[in-house]
């Protein structure tokens, strides 16, 4: 009798004790993963609601009604940045080559984390390195910052050694539906091939 | 007018080097495939890449990076932790004896600060790197497309 009271109360501190641990290890990786994009369940609406106003690069708005209407392709980066930055817009602009005529029902949008040095003169001469479609965008650094937001995008300034600073960044491409919600993510590991399709099976179904 | 005559001076390093980078040899190490992305007239920053192997019994390091084409040239690591990209500085460089130093985009490479005038695609600019044995070298580094991700 005693005995089984001794095993249930046994039974019961481990079970405890797994709850206990279970949700520090669950704290602990909520802790140190960033804000990250995870926030990319499929059909999250990015424009709906959402209230930031920026610039394009041409120094027209941009708000979030310009996310509808049209899939669009968004690329967060800065042009300070020379290796990632790089490596996503041509990663877009071979995939624009791949959808050959079908590119000019999509949206391709950079979106700055680095509005301070990011002018809209700047990002329309760096934007137009890789392919003249994609579409530089900017603006008021809080208003970037509420875009980003909004977006599920991370940015953070990391200051360099030698003076000036780096921006770490959400570095994954999300790709919207024409209802502006998040559809699914590109990533350049996969052939330009791969980011066209998605695309492609996205401007079929909308 | 320095001003316009170092630009000057670094123009005609730019176009008088030699068309191809092809490798170059200092003591043990052999370092090839020197290439960076072209960028816009106005860009302050730029990314080479090049590999270093080692044939030697001996690790060496790189002690210094430079080009006229830069004020600044310092080894920079891309991470990627979950779905951020982050940069930072490598710290010294050694390559280990039968070894080979690989930068590419995505991973490692030479960021170039202050940029003066940008790099224009097919030029090229003379690279100096310090190792600690081998000594002072100097690597011809062929522009490539702003999205390349390898020489040629």
């Amino acid at each position: 009798m005693l005995n089984l009271r001794n095993i249930r109360f046994v039974l019961w501190m481990l079970v405890g004790l797994a709850v206990g641990s279970l949700a520090i290890l669950v704290w602990q990786i909520a802790a140190t993963e960033p804000q990250r994009a995870g926030t990319i369940e499929p059909g999250r609406p990015m424009a709906e609601g959402a209230n930031w106003s920026l610039l394009d690069e041409a120094g027209r708005p941009f708000t979030p009604a310009d996310l509808r209407g049209r899939p669009t392709l968004l690329v967060f980066g800065f042009t300070h940045c020379p290796d990632v930055c790089p490596t996503s817009l041509s990663y877009v602009a071979n995939a624009l080559q791949a959808l050959g005529p079908q590119a000019e029902d999509v949206r391709s949008v950079f979106l700055t984390v680095d509005p301070e040095r990011d002018t809209a003169q700047v990002m329309s001469e760096y934007t137009a390195l890789f392919d003249e479609r994609i579409l530089g965008v900017t603006g008021k650094p809080e208003e970037v910052t509420t875009a980003l937001k909004s977006l599920g995008a991370f940015a953070r300034k990391a200051p360099l050694d030698g003076g000036g600073y780096n921006v770490d960044h959400t570095a994954s491409m999300l790709l919207l539906d024409a209802q502006g919600r998040l559809r699914s993510t590109l990533d350049v590991h996969e052939p330009a091939e791969v980011a066209a399709e998605k695309v492609r099976r996205l401007l079929s179904t909308s | 007018m320095r001003l316009f005559l170092s630009a000057l001076a670094v123009s005609i390093i730019m176009i008088t080097s030699v068309a191809h980078a092809a490798e170059v040899t200092a003591g043990d190490l052999v370092i090839e495939q020197a290439w960076a992305r072209a960028t816009t007239l106005s860009a302050k920053t730029g990314a080479t890449y090049l590999a270093v192997r080692n044939t030697g019994s001996q690790p060496d390091r790189i002690l210094f990076i430079e080009t006229p084409v830069a004020g600044n040239a310092v080894a920079h690591q891309t991470r990627q932790e979950g779905d951020v990209s982050r940069m930072s500085e490598t710290g010294p460089l050694s390559i280990s004896p039968g070894g080979t130093l690989e930068m590419k985009p995505g991973a490692m490479h030479i960021m170039l600060m202050e940029l003066s005038g940008g790099l224009k695609v097919g030029q090229q600019f003379p690279l100096t790197i310090t190792f600690e044995k081998a000594g002072k070298v100097e690597v011809p580094v062929k522009i490539g497309k702003p999205g390349a991700m390898g020489s040629e």
